[in-house]
């Protein structure tokens, strides 16, 4: 048993720990510090493991880059935890199972991020989508809430149940589950190749329902607005982080780009995410809708990424290059994100764009902080947005991708409309009607957007340390 | 033997049958039930896979996608409970407060 | 360091303005004021260039590094054309903090910090002579410019202040992928990665590829400049911004346009440009007329101004495009007095709208007999904007005609078609405001009593008049600044001509 293995035991004691306090008495303080310092030290011991040699077992990868990747996922957790607390009083249900659940679903993302063998992913997966059921319809008594959580349930259902279907019918193509032997094309495959590019087809179709890609893209937006806001953020985070590290690992692993069709349909799958993702926010009022489109669309572009391997390239720097890309990208969007969600939380009453009219000239540095999130996901320069949505321009023109890099161009001009549309509501002058006095600003969210800015902004300036840590990793 | 081809085309059936049960079925049990005949298509074609290579692979993704079909209907029911209790009906298109 | 102080000064002032408001909303001002001051510091001995006998490339040069991974350098360079420009953009900074002076009541801390914060970005734009790091200002500057319009612009401030950051960002996007283009392409000829312009310079890019990233780059200035089919937001953003806005959207942000054609389109893409250099000049040809024919219907003084410049713009294009060394100068020269004579068209409406409270030209009229002092000197720079000789506007437009001519005769018989037209509104400017009967609004103003509208104040005389000069010294004695970006512009000329 290696030190790599250390976070997801520390994380199983938290859960047992918790557990056990929960069943010998409730105490919402002691559940949020269990939880916190659980947390705290997977952080810890995924730190000790970066820049570590890495090791690859049957079912588990533990490369460079999987530890950075699992820390950022620890950090988007923590920075939700952080405000966990105070909005869980506010909710009228049970508090410390919230908890228990949070940590059995960043257990089972944390499981599919190391994933090597369609097992160890497939129990990631399940731990981490029923964790989620409960996490969405968490507030049994909101009717809107149970909605959410019955829709997510049949639809994970089927997204798994349409990915077990894939992996079967590999598994019948190759005789084995391994993401590691995937590449043997054809070499051993029993039936045609039809079946297998069948399979790839239903994997991918439960791929792009957890990632709620267009046209898998239908249920998200209700479930954002359904579910409580501290799970919403989490689906938006920790969820799609961990699918989409795995359908990356799986399509080069398995080479899925030497598939012709396969490469159509993620192509058409990535044009259509973005502008129709765009285009559907431009018609949202509600935050969290919107939201939700905006990341229908970013899941779009970093579809560009699986398709490089498709194109010729001009060997342009190194081959690591679009890993980069890919972990640049993803780590801006998520710390955006969670920003995002993090400022909403500290509003909790305010739910659509009306509701933000005026808010710059009463809580400036929420306003601020909102407005500065929105530029990141616009890709404002000197935001961390920008420098992800950089890199994945780099790559793709390197690629000479131009049908994807119009649609991107397209989809980012719509895209604009509606993030500087909530811009322009906060410094619309208060019509009197706008009432923030139920606002508090608590030290804890201040310092919180303190951080957000300092990530966002800081890492937008200057990302020379930032961009050579990735580097560095993926090389190794 | 029966040819491999049959397995994956029978389970290709089943499979469709449990999607067609999900979309047109109104009602939740019934939808939990033809999410059962999903993932029994694929455990179908898990054993035969591992028959056909000779590999235990497939017969441990048996056992876990049968643990995890448990889980889902224990999740599943007990959604359907509060929902009958709350609601006094099981008809899913009643589910349409969210719309954008 | 002193190209960074001259960025960071304004970036802190902005700051410190903000803060200030807290003690007394008019600490603001005063600390805009000295820190534009401030500002001058850095760039006062390089006045002394006027004199040199033979310009160095590069007056000061400051690289940076900044993004190792990407070899991205934070490369501030400044020469004669970016010099220029940069005294441009002080001497109008300090213009529309005149302007703003009494005008802007409200928020304003926060108005400061964007308007020094738009001076910086603007700056950052004419000094970075890394492509990347000029994408950013290139960018960035449009943030506070939308607040400042958002906020303190007019009735329809919203939409206006959308549609310029719309219009441009689209613009910017293309030049994005132009840009990774470019540096892509450079690396597969010459396996040098770099963003530095003085590298990218040595060896310009060949092939097809090369000509469709010169067509973005060209678009995305143009856009800004702005030329005839993309012109439409400009109008609109004039007439909602708040005169501060105006002076220096006028002045300075539709120069970083011209700046980036002359920069960066010609000497990198020299054959490209050589190849869309016809179809610029025909937008340029057609812009000039139709900029002035639009100007003589619009009933609104701000949209008629801005009108005025989408055809004075348009020489701007034509010069750039026409590979002469005389035209270019001639761009260069109309950038900067279309800066000084139109900023100035905008601070004189800024004035009569602030006494008589409306911009229609139908209900004004007559303003001679009332405010004889700010009419004298509308009169001066209406008739600069037509092109009277012994003013800059004419040296600029007449050198931008004798260097088309030669390869382009057609376009510039249409051209100096456009400066007839332009003759025309400029006379409609003068004779409706402050000749003629008197209007509506200016005889309401005088039954509620004369004592309400005075003259110019000291301060708003001062600062017309210092524009005056300049633009009358220019107008005389051009050579100097010519001289400024003579060796610059010859090399450009040089590589469009291998």
């Amino acid at each position: 048993m290696s030190l790599h293995y250390l976070p997801a035991i520390v994380l199983i004691i938290t859960v047992l720990l918790s557990l056990t306090s929960l069943s010998l008495k409730r105490h919402h303080g002691i559940a949020y510090l269990i939880c916190g310092g659980g947390l705290l030290l997977t952080m810890l011991s995924l730190f000790m493991q970066i820049g570590k040699t890495g090791t690859t077992s049957e079912l588990f990868v533990f490369d460079a880059i999987t530890p950075f990747l699992s820390l950022i996922l620890l950090i988007v957790v923590s920075m939700i935890w952080v405000q966990l607390y105070q909005w869980l009083e506010a909710l009228d249900e049970r508090k410390e199972e919230y908890y228990l659940l949070l940590l059995l679903a960043t257990l089972g993302s944390l499981i599919m991020v190391a994933s090597n063998h369609f097992t160890s992913f497939f129990l990631g997966l399940e731990l981490m989508s029923l964790s989620f059921v409960g996490l969405v319809a968490y507030s049994g008594r909101e009717f809107k809430g149970q909605e959410a959580g019955v829709k997510y349930l049949i639809l994970s259902a089927v997204a798994s149940a349409l990915m077990l279907m894939g992996m079967a019918i590999l598994y019948l193509q190759y005789g084995t589950l391994s993401f590691n032997d995937l590449s043997m094309q054809g070499a051993s495959g029993t039936l045609p190749s039809w079946v297998t590019v069948t399979g790839i087809i239903f994997i991918l179709g439960g791929m792009f329902f957890k990632l709620s890609l267009v046209p898998c893209h239908l249920w998200v937006a209700d479930l954002f607005e359904g579910a409580p806001l501290a799970t919403s953020a989490l689906l938006a985070t920790l969820s799609k982080l961990a699918a989409f590290v795995v359908l990356w690992r799986i399509f080069s692993l398995g080479e899925w780009h030497t598939h012709a069709v396969i490469v159509d349909i993620v192509a058409a799958v990535a044009i259509a995410s973005m502008l129709v993702g765009n285009f559907l926010g431009l018609l949202q009022n509600n935050l969290l809708r919107l939201l939700a489109y905006s990341s229908i669309a970013h899941f779009g572009y970093l579809l560009i990424i699986l398709l490089l391997a498709a194109s010729p390239t001009t060997a342009f720097l190194t081959s690591t290059f679009s890993t980069e890309a890919v972990v640049f990208y993803l780590v801006a969007y998520l710390f955006t994100l969670v920003g995002v969600f993090s400022v909403l939380m500290q509003m909790p009453q305010i739910k659509t764009q009306q509701d933000l009219t005026g808010l710059f000239w009463h809580k400036p540095t929420l306003a601020i902080t909102l407005a500065l999130l929105m530029l990141s996901l616009a890709g404002i320069p000197l935001t961390i947005g920008f420098m992800g949505k950089f890199y994945l321009v780099m790559t793709a023109v390197n690629h000479q991708m131009w049908w994807l890099l119009s649609a991107l161009v397209i989809g980012s001009v719509i895209g604009l409309f509606y993030y500087l549309r909530v811009i322009m509501m906060m410094i619309k002058a208060p019509d009197g009607e706008s009432d923030f006095s139920g606002l508090t600003m608590t030290t804890n969210g201040q310092l919180l957007n303190y951080l957000i800015i300092f990530l966002v902004i800081g890492f937008g300036t200057f990302p020379a340390a930032f961009s050579q840590l990735i580097e560095t990793l993926s090389r190794g | 033997m029966i040819s491999i081809h049959w397995l994956l085309f029978l389970s290709l059936a089943l499979f469709s049958i449990g999607v067609y049960g999900v979309v047109a079925r109104r009602n939740l049990l019934f939808i939990l039930l033809s999410l059962e005949i999903m993932l029994n298509a694929v455990v179908l074609l898990f054993i035969a896979g591992s028959s056909f290579h000779g590999n235990p692979d497939g017969q441990i993704m048996y056992l876990l996608i049968l643990t995890l079909a448990a889980s889902e209907v224990a999740v599943g029911l007990g959604l359907v409970i509060h929902m009958y209790r709350q609601h006094h009906t099981l008809d899913v298109d009643k589910l349409s407060q969210l719309r954008g | 360091m002193i190209l960074l102080s001259l960025l960071l000064i304004p970036l802190i002032g902005g700051i410190v303005a903000w803060y200030s408001e807290r003690f007394n909303p008019d600490y603001p001002r005063w600390v805009a004021l000295a820190s534009l001051i401030l500002c001058w510091v850095p760039v006062l001995p390089y006045f002394s260039a006027f004199t040199l006998e033979q310009m160095p490339q590069w007056l000061v040069d400051e690289p940076m590094r900044w993004i190792p991974r990407l070899n991205i350098t934070a490369h501030l360079a400044m020469d004669g054309l970016s010099f220029l420009l940069v005294i441009l953009t002080l001497a109008m900074g300090l213009v529309a903090l005149s302007s703003a002076w009494t005008e802007i009541k409200k928020r304003t801390g926060f108005f400061y910090l964007n308007l020094l914060w738009t001076l910086a970005g603007v700056m950052g734009v004419f000094l970075a002579m890394d492509l990347f790091l000029f994408f950013v200002f290139w960018e960035v500057m449009l943030v506070p410019m939308y607040l400042l319009i958002a906020i303190w612009g007019y009735e329809n401030r919203q939409y206006a202040a959308f549609k310029f950051f719309m219009f441009t960002q689209a613009g910017g996007l293309l030049m994005l992928l132009s840009l990774a283009g470019l540096v892509i392409l450079h690396y597969q000829q010459t396996h040098i990665l770099s963003f530095d312009y003085t590298v990218l310079v040595q060896n310009p890019i060949t092939g097809d590829l090369a000509y469709w990233i010169a067509v973005g780059f060209t678009v995305a200035f143009i856009v800004k400049l702005p030329a005839l089919p993309f012109h439409s937001w400009l109008p609109d953003a004039h007439t909602q911004a708040p005169t501060a806005a105006s002076v220096i959207l006028a002045a300075v942000l539709l120069k970083t346009g011209g700046y980036g054609l002359i920069r960066f389109v010609l000497p990198l893409f020299p054959d490209a440009a050589k190849a869309i250099a016809p179809l610029m000049m025909t937008i340029a040809g057609v812009g000039v007329v139709y900029g002035a024919m639009m100007a003589f219907v619009q009933k609104d003084l701000k949209r008629l101004i801005a009108y005025s410049s989408v055809s004075h713009m348009g020489f701007v294009l034509l010069g750039c495009f026409a590979m002469n060394i005389y035209a270019l100068q001639g761009a260069v020269m109309q950038m900067l007095a279309h800066g000084i004579s139109t900023s100035a068209l905008f601070v004189l409406v800024g004035m009569i709208q602030y006494r008589f409270k409306t911009r229609d030209l139908d209900k004004l009229g007559g303003l001679w007999q009332q405010v004889p002092r700010l009419s004298a000197i509308g009169l001066f720079f209406g008739v600069a904007s037509l092109g009277m000789p012994g003013l800059g506007n004419f040296v600029a437009e007449f050198l931008v005609l004798v260097g088309s001519f030669e390869k382009y005769p057609w376009y510039t018989v249409v051209a100096a078609s456009g400066l007839i037209l332009g003759a025309i509104y400029s006379l409609i400017i003068i004779y409706k405001t402050f000749f003629g009967p008197r209007g509506d609004s200016v005889q309401t103003s005088e039954v509620k009593g004369a004592a309400e509208v005075t003259d110019t104040s000291n301060r708003e005389a001062t600062t017309l008049l210092v524009m005056v000069v300049i633009l009358v010294y220019m107008g005389v004695h051009p050579q100097p600044f010519m001289d400024m970006v003579q060796s610059n512009l010859l090399q450009t000329i040089a590589k469009g001509l291998l």
